[in-house]
């Protein structure tokens, strides 16, 4: 799982330091920066399973990205992350050019347990060590892409295998933040992979129940109480290679398509809790209470709490979630105008006896204007 | 009646490990988690004052939620600390029955003697209660929410042992009762 951020130079994150625990509510006004975390976990999970910067599917690190005020070139980012034991730090460095058109990968590392170097690229040339410390080879590298989910693994690199078999399949859900308006209930083939707004869950599930014969069962166990006489998730297929996501009730079934929003969320948040079932993921909700009826809200947090493997980090104003969490795992940001984000631990006024999320409606926790 | 015909249990804790032992026990007994709601303190509340102002309210809510709707349960778990858990239970009943004198229809009491930590000692160690000499509030670490979810997990298999801590025993008969209407 994840356990640090570090970031530096972009947008409002100027030398932002962020330690992530199991369980975290992000909690902050509008603009103060919780999404821009999530934003730059999205960059590097996208980087590290080998995709491109400046590609359109790859959310774009563009020098308007940038902290305005500052005038570096160079953005930073560093993550920490323990797998299988071992503590890595990942750190990538992007530089924009001077005329702002475009940016290249300057330098990356990967280091394990403290002062273990792994991999190293600097100018266009990665440098690979052995688990025993020893020098490895040297390779040259594409500015445009991460080096890391090149490497094949061999018996001498374990270390730096196992970090980017963790990066390729259990983390294949970044942020997520779903549109059920974008959903697709057409699937041309099964995907491991999901786009942000879940756009391309009906290929994502496809994947799931292909690979996991229980899924279908263990979805409608979650949602048999939320949705009267829901059966499971059916495809029917429409062409060759295309297939629709149908959802079967106990009358009658219906396309994806046709249920309402808040019932297309629900299934989607439960499908993710089925999918990364016994698999140490990461997932960083971006307020998924969006379309969700009230009712719903608690009973979801609970199956999450029961996902032991999960790494859940949520940005969310629901007040169900935040009086939930937020004694206990709250993360407050802060922002003052065109100033960097500051964070603390949340934590409620001693004298106060009212809800969390009373005491941030009536503003206890506003920037002093 | 079975608990699967109770349509929501209100789940009423002095913190987090107490709500979530009672929660894994629903859960391990095969009660959807649709079917639980936590009663969350505000900010900086909990421990027993909050137990026992909330309680008469949970209660009359249920109660209220029983008349009009379905079947509902409440689960109020608390620690005896200092007291007797006589002492504790009486206390408590009394708070639960202030609104509505019939509540206790509907409650179930689970008052570990010291403090939940004693309970999921003994089901770690299957069942056994600890040296009569142990001091449980100096003795006994506090446990993790992993911790005291694999222990309620084994309430069923372990509360009957003649061994067990009899506030453990008690605790275990009135979930028995709850389950058996």
């Amino acid at each position: 799982m994840f356990t640090r951020v570090h970031v530096d130079n972009y947008k409002a994150l100027v030398n932002f330091d962020l330690v992530l625990p199991r369980r975290c509510l992000f909690l902050g006004a509008n603009g103060s920066g919780k999404t821009s975390v999530f934003e730059v976990i999205e960059l590097l999970r996208s980087l590290l399973q080998g995709a491109a910067l400046m590609q359109d599917e790859v959310p774009r690190v563009s020098a308007q990205t940038r902290t305005r005020w500052q005038s570096r070139a160079q953005q930073e980012f560093e993550v920490e992350a323990k797998v299988r034991g071992h503590l890595y730090r990942y750190r990538l460095c992007i530089g924009h050019r001077a005329d702002l058109s475009d940016c290249r990968i300057d330098a990356e590392s990967l280091h394990c347990d403290g002062d273990q170097v792994l991999f190293t690229s600097d100018a266009g040339k990665a440098q690979l060590y052995r688990d025993n410390r020893s020098k490895g080879p040297e390779v040259l590298v594409d500015w445009n892409r991460s080096s890391l989910p090149m490497l094949a693994g061999r018996r001498d690199n374990q270390l730096l295998s196992a970090f980017v078999e963790w990066l390729s399949r259990d983390v294949v859900l970044g942020r997520i933040q779903p549109d059920p308006r974008l959903m697709q209930s057409v699937s041309e083939r099964p995907s491991p992979h999901l786009a942000t707004n879940l756009s391309d869950f009906a290929s994502f599930w496809r994947h799931i129940h292909e690979e996991d014969t229980e899924a279908a069962a263990r979805l409608r166990e979650y949602l048999s109480g939320s949705l009267p006489g829901f059966r499971g998730l059916e495809f029917r297929k429409i062409s060759d290679k295309a297939s629709r996501l149908t959802a079967r009730f106990a009358d009658a079934s219906y396309g994806f398509e046709e249920l309402s929003d808040g019932q297309r969320v629900l299934i989607v948040l439960y499908g993710l809790l089925v999918a990364t079932r016994g698999r140490s993921m990461s997932l960083f909700l971006d307020e998924p209470d969006n379309f969700v009826s009230h009712r719903e809200i608690q009973p979801f947090f609970n199956a999450i709490e029961d996902c032991d493997s999960l790494q859940v980090i949520l940005i969310s104003h629901h007040p169900t979630l935040t009086n939930l969490l937020a004694t206990e795992c709250g993360v407050l940001f802060r922002r003052a105008a065109n100033a960097p984000v500051r964070v603390e631990p949340f934590s409620a006024p001693r004298e106060s006896s009212q809800p969390v999320a009373d005491l941030i409606a009536q503003g206890f926790f506003d920037e002093p204007v | 009646m079975s608990l699967s015909e109770v349509s929501l249990f209100y789940v009423l804790g002095e913190d987090p490990a107490q709500r979530s032992f009672v929660r894994a026990w629903l859960l391990a007994s095969g009660v959807s988690h649709r079917c639980i709601h936590t009663v969350e303190p505000p900010a900086h509340a909990g421990g027993l004052s909050f137990v026992l102002s909330r309680a008469a309210e949970v209660v009359k809510a249920a109660m209220s939620r029983a008349r009009s709707k379905a079947k509902t349960r409440v689960i109020v778990m608390l620690d005896a600390d200092a007291e007797t858990v006589q002492q504790r239970v009486a206390r408590l009943s009394q708070c639960c029955i202030e609104q509505t004198p019939e509540g206790l229809e509907i409650v179930c009491l689970l008052v570990p003697k010291r403090h939940i930590e004693t309970w999921v000692h003994a089901l770690q160690n299957g069942g056994c209660a600890g040296d009569p000499s142990t001091d449980e509030s100096v003795d006994y670490k506090p446990k993790s929410i992993e911790e005291v979810r694999a222990a309620a997990s084994r309430l069923a298999r372990c509360s009957q042992d003649p061994q067990a801590p009899a506030s453990l025993r008690l605790g275990a008969q009135n979930l028995r009762q709850l389950k058996a209407g």
